[in-house]
């Protein structure tokens, strides 16, 4: 016979799972991954997360023209799981509907479509600016010529960053949120499909010698 | 394990769903009346596992439970898994239904395999080797579910090493738990009930297997 001493330690193991394992699934949600796309100026800003709340990290992104299919570009996401990159001027122009997608190669992929409407308003001139403008860098006003224009577009890049950077946990919040993780009510149910299932199983089953008896 | 919608290219969708199709009509011509209660109870266990995740990286995978299937039922475990992975597409939106039959055969085939080798170690009834051969399953066929699925992956678009060490690695974990959980789950079979695990032997009469 077996040795039952691991046995009656893992059992209760076992059942203790199996009772609290309706309980996690608040917490455990799926693992599906998610993707947040938009455009900010000229740039395209890309953040990823698994529906477990994870960063995705070192995701590939590729970018296409979600009409005829023309890659437009691609990367990877940072540790933060954040992407941003420089939309090609050509793309701007023609306000090309984007379809922006992220993928783990391990068969975890995530879609989203930047419609044409979706382009801001007032595009920011795609004039060589520093990829990642920060609020430091921003040089005095004494040292800037006094051209309004300027002035006025370095401010707004700053306020941009700035507001981007803070309302960062914010955005990861909602992409965690926007998928509703399976709950109690769907996994009773599936459990109760199968259950039915299982039934009707049965009932088949039992109709078989049946038939092949009253043709006999 | 769940391949997402999207990235499998059309011949491998089409093969993954012509073995699933042959799975279940092997697994169903073997469904008795006396399997029903497991199959059904090893279904939902199924259906419920993949609901705990291991946080690992920068993903997390979950719990597949599938080797067990694969031991006590062989190939039956293919329309257990069947529902298992349809009633988690429709309810909970993993994997989708165009790749089911991937990830049923990803998912089914290894249980299977593993089940039909390792079955004749159940015939010590619950002995030291059937404790092996419940460890040997259990991770045996997450192993063997990892490297299906970097199979498909790699017919798809990528290499097959690149696509075998981001899944495979991932589920070394996931392979040790569910072997410990198998060898209790058959320790504890083989102490209370150890006709369900002599069910899950080849057929005495015909010689050919029941499961």
């Amino acid at each position: 016979m077996l040795n039952s001493a691991p046995i009656r330690l893992g059992l209760p193991t076992l059942v203790l799972l199996c009772v609290t394992v309706l309980f996690w699934t608040a917490t455990t949600h799926a693992h599906r991954l998610l993707i947040m796309a938009w455009i900010q100026g000229d740039r395209l800003m890309v953040e990823t997360a698994f529906g477990t709340g994870q960063i995705g990290a070192n995701m590939t992104i590729t970018v296409q023209d979600a009409d005829s299919g023309e890659h437009i570009l691609s990367g990877s996401t940072d540790e933060q799981g954040f992407f941003e990159a420089q939309l090609p001027a050509t793309a701007l122009e023609r306000r090309a509907p984007l379809l922006v997608q992220a993928t783990d190669g391990a068969g975890h992929l995530a879609g989203q479509t930047i419609a044409p409407d979706d382009y801001p308003m007032h595009q920011a001139p795609s004039s060589p600016s520093p990829p990642s403008p920060s609020v430091p860098s921003i040089p005095s006003v004494q040292d800037l010529p006094m051209d309004p224009t300027h002035l006025s577009h370095l401010i707004q890049q700053a306020v941009a960053e700035t507001v981007r950077q803070e309302i960062a946990p914010l955005r990861r919040e909602i992409l965690a949120l926007s998928q509703r993780g399976p709950g109690i009510p769907e996994i009773i149910g599936g459990i109760g499909w199968i259950v039915g299932l299982a039934g009707l199983g049965a009932m088949l089953l039992r109709c078989k010698p049946a038939k092949s008896s009253s043709s006999r | 394990m769940h391949i997402t919608e999207g990235v499998l290219s059309a011949p491998v969708l089409a093969l993954g769903a012509a073995t699933t199709v042959t799975g279940l009509w092997l697994g169903l011509r073997r469904l008795e009346e006396d399997r029903l209660v497991m199959a059904a109870a090893l279904a939902a266990a199924f259906f419920i596992g993949s609901l705990i995740h291991v946080p690992l990286g920068p993903s997390s995978v979950h719990l597949l439970l599938n080797g067990l299937a694969g031991l006590l039922l062989g190939w039956v475990a293919f329309p257990v898994i069947f529902v298992g992975l349809l009633l988690q597409a429709l309810l909970f939106q993993f994997g989708g239904l165009l790749v089911l039959g991937v990830n049923t055969t990803a998912v089914a085939l290894p249980a299977v395999l593993c089940g039909l080798v390792l079955r004749p170690l159940l015939l010590a009834r619950g002995g030291r080797s059937a404790l092996v051969a419940g460890m040997l399953a259990g991770s045996g066929a997450v192993l063997g579910t990892a490297l299906l699925v970097a199979l498909a992956l790699a017919l798809t678009d990528q290499g097959f090493l690149t696509a075998a060490k981001l899944v495979v690695l991932a589920h070394l974990p996931v392979a040790a738990i569910e072997g410990v959980m198998a060898a209790f789950v058959v320790g504890f079979l083989g102490q209370t009930r150890p006709d369900l695990l002599i069910c899950a032997l080849p057929a005495a009469t015909e010689g050919g297997s029941p499961c």
